[in-house]
């Protein structure tokens, strides 16, 4: 047997003995594998090419870094200072006054009906697998392994309406939009073209756009705050050079929910970031709970707080309750990340409303927007009750015709929620079932389900 | 050469120590050559205009560059399918309309739909330890997580690939 093929069962085997029965039938994988091997002969004159194109760009960083430390010695240091700290006076007050906001609450541009075009171009984006709140997938990311685990199993799940007959009224809904940064980049665009760094004239630059704006607090467990002008996005992160090293030795502490709310509180408090558009906060994973369901710890917990328009609570696709999101970490009692701050600015406009309560049922059985995708050899098969639906907003996204640009929308959906405890152990993590109350969107996600291919 | 002196002038030998184990790294996640260049190009150009940023107490410099380099692919992805689930190529059928390599296809044929069905990094790791003979460490190094973990992740993998790769996989091999 191949000296590497030895060295790799050595090291499974070390993990679990119990492969050791199966080693014939892990040879041949580890062969088939090697065969498989792409080649990937890499070019020679392409990795020479590449070292002269990083040295050269190498020396020209530290030529501009020269230059920039002429600059600050050429002028005088408080002017530089203060020249940059009314630039990002200026930045700040653009953005400020060029969003359709009032002191940063939700602000709406009506707009006549169905403004935003076909919405079957809307797609999914995220899924509970992805976005770790959801279906399946184990947390291993970011995670301190304790040895336990929990094998996942082939179950399918069974819809099944149980909730009281619901009222739907034909007649239009609205759908929103987010509004990008546009306005603000315009603007800064049309400054830029006068301002001459001395080692760069900005006004050779055509149609400039700000991409990004990183501002950093210099002190003890500071914070990065990153401005996302063409997005219309905030997030707060733990500036980590000015945090304390972590001491992974020492064992983590559990919080309470109450008292990791009452971290996230005071934190969003002392920060002025504003509530009005926010429910209360929900504590959506405590860190260490995890170490019982998947074998793993978390180092740090979770609370969202759900985003609110019009009266209506904004989900994910997956049923999840969508917006700012505080992390905690255990270790530090401290916030070390917001985001999902909402700057938002919306366009908004009618569409009609799907009334045909049998499709509407039929695709909410079928899993909704997450559809129900079954295993032919399922071990068993759980039968989860759907309770009286509400209606309440979902973020999905907007493809342009075009398919290079996509847009944030915010559509009226049944949500209907999962009233079945299960008392096993499983990954199932759904909470509420979405069908989309846009006639267009659900025609579009309500294509035939195949089943989950198992490899005989 | 040691990681833990890393500036703009020793950047040329941090080149030739990482180079060819990115354009790998990145072509196992393309499977064509041209793309795989480009996207290594921009990981060392990123890595350049941002080594002011790498702070040694943090992590390696393999695992900064590792990392950027599976951004990079990432975005290279998202962009240019507008879906933020790609992370590599595996996560496309092979139907679809994106460049690749005919000998590596070839060569995938009979592994690749059951690589697909693993999560990126559980195969990135199967890749790493099998395709590229990478030591825990250094797998370690490139993931940015414990040695234990990874050889963890690599056995339940490796479980997992005994349960799906089928008996007409093997049979095959026996032609070869």
């Amino acid at each position: 047997m191949d000296q590497q093929i030895k060295q790799i069962l050595r090291d499974v085997y070390l993990i679990d003995q119990s492969l050791k029965m199966h080693e014939k039938t892990l040879i041949k994988i580890i062969q088939e594998l090697l065969r498989s091997k792409p080649e990937s002969k890499i070019d020679e004159q392409f990795v020479r090419e590449l070292r002269a194109k990083v040295i050269e760009r190498a020396k020209s960083l530290n030529n501009t870094k020269i230059h920039t430390n002429m600059f600050n010695t050429l002028f005088n240091k408080k002017l530089t200072y203060a020249l940059i700290g009314t630039a990002i006076i200026v930045c700040a007050a653009l953005i400020i006054t060029n969003l359709p906001q009032e002191n940063g609450k939700l602000a709406i541009n009506t707009l006549g009906e169905n403004a935003f075009g076909d919405l079957s171009f809307s797609q999914q984006v995220e899924s509970p697998e992805t976005s770790g709140r959801g279906g399946g997938g184990e947390e291993t990311y970011g995670a301190q392994d304790v040895g336990v685990r929990i094998a996942p199993e082939m179950v399918n799940y069974n819809f099944i309406y149980t909730g009281d007959d619901f009222n739907l009224e034909s007649g239009q809904i609205t759908v929103y939009k987010m509004l990008k940064g546009d306005l603000l980049t315009k603007v800064f665009s049309n400054i830029a073209k006068d301002i001459d760094l001395g080692v760069l004239n900005l006004n050779k630059f055509q149609n400039m756009q700000i991409g990004n704006i990183e501002i950093s607090e210099d002190r003890d467990f500071g914070y990065y705050i990153h401005i996302s002008p063409r997005q219309n996005s905030l997030s707060i992160n733990a500036n980590w050079e000015k945090w304390p090293r972590e001491e992974f030795d020492t064992p983590l502490e559990t919080l309470t929910s109450e008292e990791l709310l009452s971290i996230a509180d005071n934190f969003l408090s002392e920060y002025g970031i504003n509530m009005d558009m926010y429910e209360k906060g929900e504590v959506i994973n405590e860190g260490v709970m995890n170490v019982e369901r998947m074998g793993v710890i978390s180092e740090n917990a979770s609370i969202t707080y759900p985003l609110k328009i019009s009266d209506q609570t904004i989900y994910d696709q997956g049923g999840q309750k969508y917006g700012m999101n505080v992390s905690v970490s255990l270790r530090h009692k401290r916030v070390i990340s917001v985001y999902g701050i909402a700057t938002n600015t919306f366009e908004s406009s009618e569409y009609a409303k799907e009334t045909n309560k049998d499709k509407i049922i039929s695709f909410a059985e079928d899993g909704g927007l997450f559809k129900n995708y079954t295993y032919p050899d399922a071990v068993k098969t759980l039968d989860l009750e759907l309770g009286t639906p509400e209606v309440n907003l979902v973020r999905m996204w907007l493809r342009s015709e075009n398919k290079m640009d996509t847009a944030e929308i915010l559509v009226p959906s049944l949500v209907f929620p999962i009233t079945t405890e299960i008392s096993e152990p499983t990954y199932f993590r759904r909470t509420n079932v979405i069908v989309p109350l846009v006639g267009e969107i659900l025609d579009q996600y309500n294509q035939p389900i195949p089943d989950i291919r198992v490899f005989e | 050469m040691s990681d833990k002196k890393i500036n703009r002038d020793n950047f040329g030998q941090l080149y030739d120590k990482y180079i060819k184990k990115i354009f790998n790294f990145i072509y196992y996640k393309t499977h064509h050559k041209e793309t795989a260049e480009d996207l290594t190009s921009d990981t060392f150009i990123k890595a350049l205009n941002k080594l002011d940023s790498f702070n040694e107490s943090k992590g390696s410099f393999s695992t900064w560059i590792y990392q950027i380099a599976r951004n990079t692919v990432i975005d290279f992805y998202r962009t240019e399918k507008s879906n933020a689930n790609i992370d590599d190529i595996w996560d496309l059928s092979t139907e679809e309309d994106i460049l690749r390599d005919l000998d590596t296809a070839k060569r995938l044929k009979d592994v690749q739909e059951y690589l697909k069905t693993l999560k990126s990094e559980q195969r990135e790791i199967v890749i790493l330890r099998v395709w590229e003979g990478m030591s825990y460490k250094e797998i370690s190094e490139a993931m940015g997580k414990s040695e234990a973990s990874c050889k963890m992740a690599f056995s339940r993998t490796i479980k997992i690939l005994k349960e799906q790769m089928p008996l007409s996989v093997f049979l095959s091999m026996l032609l070869f």
